[in-house]
């Protein structure tokens, strides 16, 4: 099954994250904070692409990755 | 169990945080310290718990502290200690919800990451600026030749303060401090004064951007008070507020964070040999291992338990980032200084709703500096092994960092 134009693959470093938060702020339907305070994603279709791509542009230790799910071309960073 | 004096201003307190609040983490890590009526928090989960329920421990120290303060001001100063009191409670920080919210709101687009990474360069070339005033000297210190000027440029800079102004604005900031982390009996005072001089200069600063708008953060707070969310007595405080935050405790970064480094040899010279790739984790250790604040405070705002004590509405609460940054229920070996640590999920810029509003700024200019430091002078050595740290509280603030490199 291909993916939907528009879709985005998002990830989260687990290694990087510092549970700031800043993700679930901008993208709530997207990101939550599991129960070590780390980021994840619960759905990568929860938001528009550039609300995804600016929540991965303000994670402050640049822990997100966004890449279009169709092309696989990255959108951030 | 080992008896931990209640003495938090004393010398060894002050020059050692981590050897002090590690003991209490480890013996009684909710503390009671009856000299100072205030609880010590230190484990990195309670911290992390105080600081994520403001809903139990407030903000607005200035605005419900009605104790006498401490250590005591020179008698006469109660005036000046009410004026000050009054300007920091209208500080972003010094608030709760709603007030904070509406506060802090105007400055949430302007300091996120994404737009403060444009800032990279400019702060880039500050540093080279700085670093090439002293290169031929082959030696300098770290606190007066880079510490103090980088942050205090970089921050007027972002504000919309005139060139030949800074020299102004940096004495006004660093009396104002005088009444966060001083211990002198003087300190309300002489920041009382400076206070007034800024309320003066930055609301003539302000009017003068309302009358000829620009893309800076005076032009922020501006908008903010056409808006309404802002009084012109709220954004002459935040705007002073913004330069204090954005000054001192950067200043700190960069002393201790090249003081770990020259401690830890093995670890420099880890850095020179590729300070780009490392640069960002370096700095999180940095950051961890030597807090620029060691511990700030909160007042409790409703009864709660936390540890099994009993901590009641208008008791003081101080927080403390040097005990739990080096927590080791949370760090794997936490007094070894590792810049390749991942990940690194330390306090040092809080956490909750009141997270470091600079935190980005301030990572990316303990990047700059630490990697150009390591690329020009990867032989930089300490000139004396005697450090010594300003009496002040909740800041480990060297008096001077003197390092040569030839």
């Amino acid at each position: 099954m291909r993916a939907p134009k528009g879709a985005v693959t998002v990830s989260v470093d687990q290694a990087v994250c510092v549970g700031n938060a800043a993700c679930v702020g901008t993208a709530p339907d997207v990101f939550v904070l599991d129960d070590n305070r780390q980021a994840t994603v619960a759905n990568p279709d929860g938001a528009a692409r550039d609300v995804i791509v600016e929540a991965a542009e303000n994670c402050p230790v640049s822990a997100i990755t966004v890449l279009d799910a169709v092309t696989g071309e990255t959108l951030y960073p | 169990m080992l008896r931990v004096h209640d003495d938090l201003y004393r010398d060894d307190v002050l020059a050692d945080p981590f050897r002090y609040y590690g003991a209490l983490r480890e013996t009684d890590p909710v503390h009671w310290n009856a000299d100072f009526k205030t609880w010590v928090v230190t484990r990195y989960d309670d911290v992390s718990w105080v600081l994520r329920h403001p809903e139990f421990f407030s903000s607005a120290f200035y605005a419900r502290e009605e104790r006498p303060i401490t250590p005591p001001i020179d008698s006469g100063d109660e005036a000046v200690h009410e004026y000050v009191s009054a300007f920091r409670a209208t500080e972003i920080i010094q608030n709760d919800p709603p007030t904070h919210t509406r506060l802090r709101a105007p400055f949430r687009h302007p300091f996120s990451p994404k737009l403060i990474r444009e800032w990279r360069q400019v702060i880039r070339n500050v540093v080279s600026d700085l670093l090439d005033a002293v290169e031929a000297r082959g030696k300098m210190d770290v606190i007066e030749d880079l510490g103090r000027p980088l942050p205090l440029r970089v921050i007027s800079e972002m504000l919309g303060v005139p060139t030949g102004d800074r020299e102004l604005v940096k004495k006004q900031a660093e009396e104002r401090m005088q009444s966060a982390i001083s211990l002198a009996p003087d300190r309300m005072r002489r920041a009382a004064d400076a206070i007034r001089e800024g309320c003066e200069y930055f609301d003539r600063l302000l009017g003068e951007r309302a009358a000829s708008p620009r893309d800076d953060l005076l032009g922020v707070l501006v908008k903010a008070e056409r808006a309404g969310c802002y009084t012109r007595a709220e954004s002459v405080s935040n705007a002073q507020g913004l330069l204090d935050a954005g000054h001192e405790t950067t200043i700190q970064l960069i002393g201790n964070g090249t003081l770990a480094f020259m401690r830890n040899r093995d670890q420099w010279d880890l850095f020179t040999s590729s300070p780009e790739a490392l640069a960002v984790t370096a700095t999180e250790e940095c950051l961890r291992y030597d807090p620029p604040l060691f511990a700030l405070r909160r007042i409790v705002a409703a009864d709660c338990e936390l540890r099994g004590k009993h901590l009641s509405e208008g008791d003081r609460v101080l927080w403390v980032i040097a005990s739990a940054n080096r927590d080791p229920r949370a760090f794997d070996d936490p007094d070894v200084f590792d810049i390749r640590r991942q990940p690194n999920r330390h306090l040092s810029f809080g956490g909750g709703i009141h997270y470091c509003l600079g935190q980005y700024l301030a990572r990316l200019e303990g990047q700059e500096v630490f990697t150009q430091l390591a690329s020009r002078f990867p032989k930089l050595r300490l000139e004396t092994e005697e450090v010594e740290y300003a009496h002040l509280r909740g800041v480990r603030s060297l008096k001077a960092l003197p390092v040569s490199w030839n």
